[in-house]
């Protein structure tokens, strides 16, 4: 099972619609994906029209084993489950702190599932904290959206001076584009930039389009609402970027 | 890889409800969205003898693309988009990808025959809740034969249990219940290809017989030959098409079989009766016999050449060309001989003899004993006979020798192919695969040494000049003699040990307990 995290510092950047439409790809290619919803505002369960089960909490999310194999709830489409998120999520991380190992703690969980998957897809909150700690040594790869301004390229370099000073190896990093204005000149600078500084950077770009601001009122992945908008065939060439370096 | 959220069960339709009713039924009781039936049309691939079928498998074409999906539930296990519209007959003719290299273990040398082409109509119901979210899903798929026999298509339902929502298909199995579905064994398709298409969908080329212990000699050998004789018609429109070399083949063992059974299975005919089809089917034989020797050894290119250096390997090309230019002539005359007067007359008049053979006033002196006698006496015969030539050879043994133990090992094979249904099959299976490793080094041991004489005869042809290209020719067939020799030594070495696993202790005692 290979674990993609959707990560950002810096919260609406395109994180959650990037998690549910890859996560929808990979699973429409055939293969078994699971996506888990870390953020406690539980967007990507809502888009899915899933409601975890009263019983599931954090608690329960932290001890694994059979609580998470309990709560992983079938999507409307072919291979494609998702492990709901609950606004209790909030207390993650004080949860984890009382733990032993509890940097580590994810990577443990998600062994429940190694077996049953292909692809697990983490949708992981906003912020830089315990969980996200976790989340970066469980994934096998970080990918990062990034819209081209100011203020996301500087969250982005805290972020590489974050993995240097914690000994997490920032290689696993992955940045794409995301919401890009291609109009605009102060986008079209900060990519240029961007690119000029190294790194893993993503070729495909993910354009400011409304039928992705949309999907909270469809309550489906683009590619189900709009097949042949530019958005899906976006998605479609960053899975396939992805895809490749898994 | 079957998801966790993808666990199914199938239901069939009871005779009182039809389709188009089961569907209005569901939509009226239940909150069901019903999605577009979606039509599709598939073509169905297989080998002759169903080795995808027997490996749970079926290779479709759906439009451009070819599927390789699982018999019992339908989900596709490797999948491919033909481009070039590539039209294959054989796993080689896929371009090199994951689908190909799944038919290549099953479908080996046989040819892909088109079975039947489906028209497969699928409709989706999908039970909401109140963020109208799909709680269940409900295929009812229906499959029709195109320009088959049966224009009734076979219906299933298939109810897909999403994970986290087992409750809502727990309560629905009781409404189905209720209506009188009854479960059922799986996906559509393997009910699809129960229908009886173009080619027979239970052929083997293995004697299939079931014999009763008393039956009389007569009846029981009746009913042997009139197997045989079945798998020789059923090949025959193969070997004319020349669809694949398996044909003849099996064509070929079933004429064998029934000329040593012939010989073997005495005095259930009389001699005279015995002696005109043992020579109708050495006819047979010899008419057949050139083509399976070139399919032979056209079937060794790519191994040949492996033995031999790269640059070389092009040396053995004009005998390969010689070889398949033969080929077409052969396989001319083969076709004409099937079709002639002569064949079809032999044919004839051995289904007529088989058929009147039990009121016949001439009776032969076996044809009352029971049949479990005279099996027991001519194995437990054929089998001292096969231990005692064994044990003679030695590592100086002349090839003639060995050849006459290749010969009896092949009789006993047969007799105990013709009364297998006779004996456990289990203490049967350990014989048979005892007597196969020896028989497989014996007949390596004899194809090694055709194979030289035969690149001998064809060195001799060869028109030994200055030219370059004549000069590689001798060369890689001159090495292929000398690698097929130090192979033919290599497999006589090991003939003592293969030959041990025969005549040891626990098959000895095995053969006691059965035969003696």
């Amino acid at each position: 099972m290979k674990k993609i995290a959707i990560y950002s510092m810096k919260g609406g950047v395109g994180k959650t619609a990037a998690a549910v439409n890859l996560s929808y790809l990979a699973a429409a290619g055939g293969f078994n994906t699971l996506l888990c919803d870390l953020d406690p505002q539980g967007a990507s369960t809502y888009y899915f029209r899933i409601r975890a089960s009263k019983n599931f909490n954090t608690n329960k999310f932290i001890k694994g084993g059979k609580h998470i194999d309990k709560n992983i709830k079938g999507t409307d489409f072919p291979n494609l489950d998702l492990l709901p998120s609950k606004l209790s999520y909030r207390n993650l991380d004080l949860a984890l702190d009382a733990l032993k190992h509890s940097k580590k703690r994810l990577k443990a969980i998600f062994k429940e599932v190694e077996d049953d998957y292909d692809y697990l897809f983490m949708d992981c909150p906003p912020g830089i904290s315990l969980i996200s700690e976790n989340v970066f040594n469980a994934a096998d790869i970080i990918v990062v959206p990034l819209i081209p301004t100011t203020l996301s390229e500087l969250t982005y370099e805290k972020l590489l001076k974050f993995f240097q000073k914690n000994d997490i190896n920032p290689k696993k990093i992955y940045t794409f584009f995301s919401m890009v204005e291609s109009r605009k000149t102060l986008h079209q600078d900060t990519m240029s930039k961007v690119i000029d500084e190294g790194g893993n950077i993503l070729k495909s770009l993910i354009p400011y389009r409304s039928d992705v601001e949309k999907m909270g009122i469809y309550r489906e992945p683009v590619p189900v609402s709009n097949p042949h908008s530019d958005s899906t065939q976006a998605y479609k060439d960053l899975w396939g970027e992805i895809k490749a370096i898994l | 890889m079957t998801s966790p959220s993808d666990k199914s069960e199938y239901y069939s339709l009871p005779p009182s409800l039809d389709r188009a009713q089961f569907l209005r039924k569901l939509t009226t009781d239940h909150n069901f969205v019903l999605d577009p039936p979606q039509k599709k049309k598939e073509e169905f691939f297989d080998t002759f003898d169903g080795r995808l079928r027997s490996a749970n498998l079926i290779l479709i074409k759906e439009r451009a693309s070819y599927y390789l999906k699982s018999l019992s539930d339908g989900r596709t296990v490797e999948a491919l988009e033909d481009k070039n519209n590539i039209n294959p007959k054989f796993w080689w003719d896929f371009p090199k990808c994951a689908l190909r290299a799944g038919i290549k273990p099953h479908s080996g040398i046989r040819a892909l025959l088109s079975l039947a082409n489906i028209e497969r109509s699928v409709a989706t119901l999908r039970l909401l809740n109140k963020d109208k979210k799909t709680v269940l899903f409900v295929y009812v798929k229906a499959l029709r034969v195109l320009n088959g026999d049966n224009d009734n298509p076979a219906v299933v339902v298939q109810i897909k249990h999403l994970r986290g929502y087992e409750e809502n298909a727990l309560e629905f199995k009781k409404y189905f219940d209720t209506l009188g579905l009854k479960s059922s064994s799986g996906d559509l398709l393997s009910a699809a290809v129960s229908y009886q298409g173009k080619y027979p969908l239970n052929y083997s080329s293995k004697i299939n017989v079931h014999l009763k212990p008393n039956m009389k000699a007569l009846e029981a050998a009746k009913l042997i030959f009139t197997n045989l004789l079945e798998t020789m018609k059923l090949n025959e429109f193969g070997i004319k098409e020349d669809i694949d070399t398996e044909f003849l083949h099996d064509f070929r063992v079933a004429v064998r079989r029934t000329r040593s059974a012939l010989s073997q299975i005495k005095s259930v005919f009389t001699p005279k009766d015995t002696d005109k089809y043992k020579a109708e089917f050495s006819q047979i034989g010899k008419a057949t016999n050139l083509l399976r020797d070139l399919d032979v050894y056209l079937l060794t290119e790519e191994s040949y050449k492996k033995m031999l250096p790269e640059d070389i390997r092009d040396g053995l090309d004009p005998l390969f060309d010689k070889l398949g230019k033969q080929r077409e002539g052969a396989i001319k005359d083969c076709r004409e001989f099937l079709e002639s007067e002569t064949y079809k007359e032999s044919i004839k008049l051995w289904e007529e003899f088989l058929d009147n053979v039990e009121s016949n006033p001439e009776q032969a002196a076996n044809c009352d004993r029971p049949i479990m006698e005279l099996a027991k006496e001519h194995i437990w015969k054929k089998y001292a006979r096969v231990i005692k030539l064994g044990r003679k050879i030695g590592s100086r043994t002349p090839d003639p020798e060995v050849h006459a133990l290749r010969i009896e090992c092949k009789k006993l094979r047969y007799l105990l192919e013709f009364f297998a249904s006779l004996f456990p099959s289990e203490e049967m299976k350990i014989i048979v695969k005892h007597l196969k490793v020896l028989q497989d080094n014996l007949g390596d041991f004899n194809d090694l040494y055709v194979q030289q004489e035969s690149l001998k005869e064809f060195l001799r042809g060869v028109d030994i000049g200055y030219d370059q290209s004549k000069q590689k020719t001798l060369t890689a067939a001159g090495g292929l003699v000398s690698v097929l020799y130090q192979q033919q030594m290599g497999v006589r070495k090991r003939f003592k040990k293969n030959f041990e696993g025969f005549s040891d202790k626990e098959t000895t005692q095995l053969f006691e307990k059965l035969f003696a």
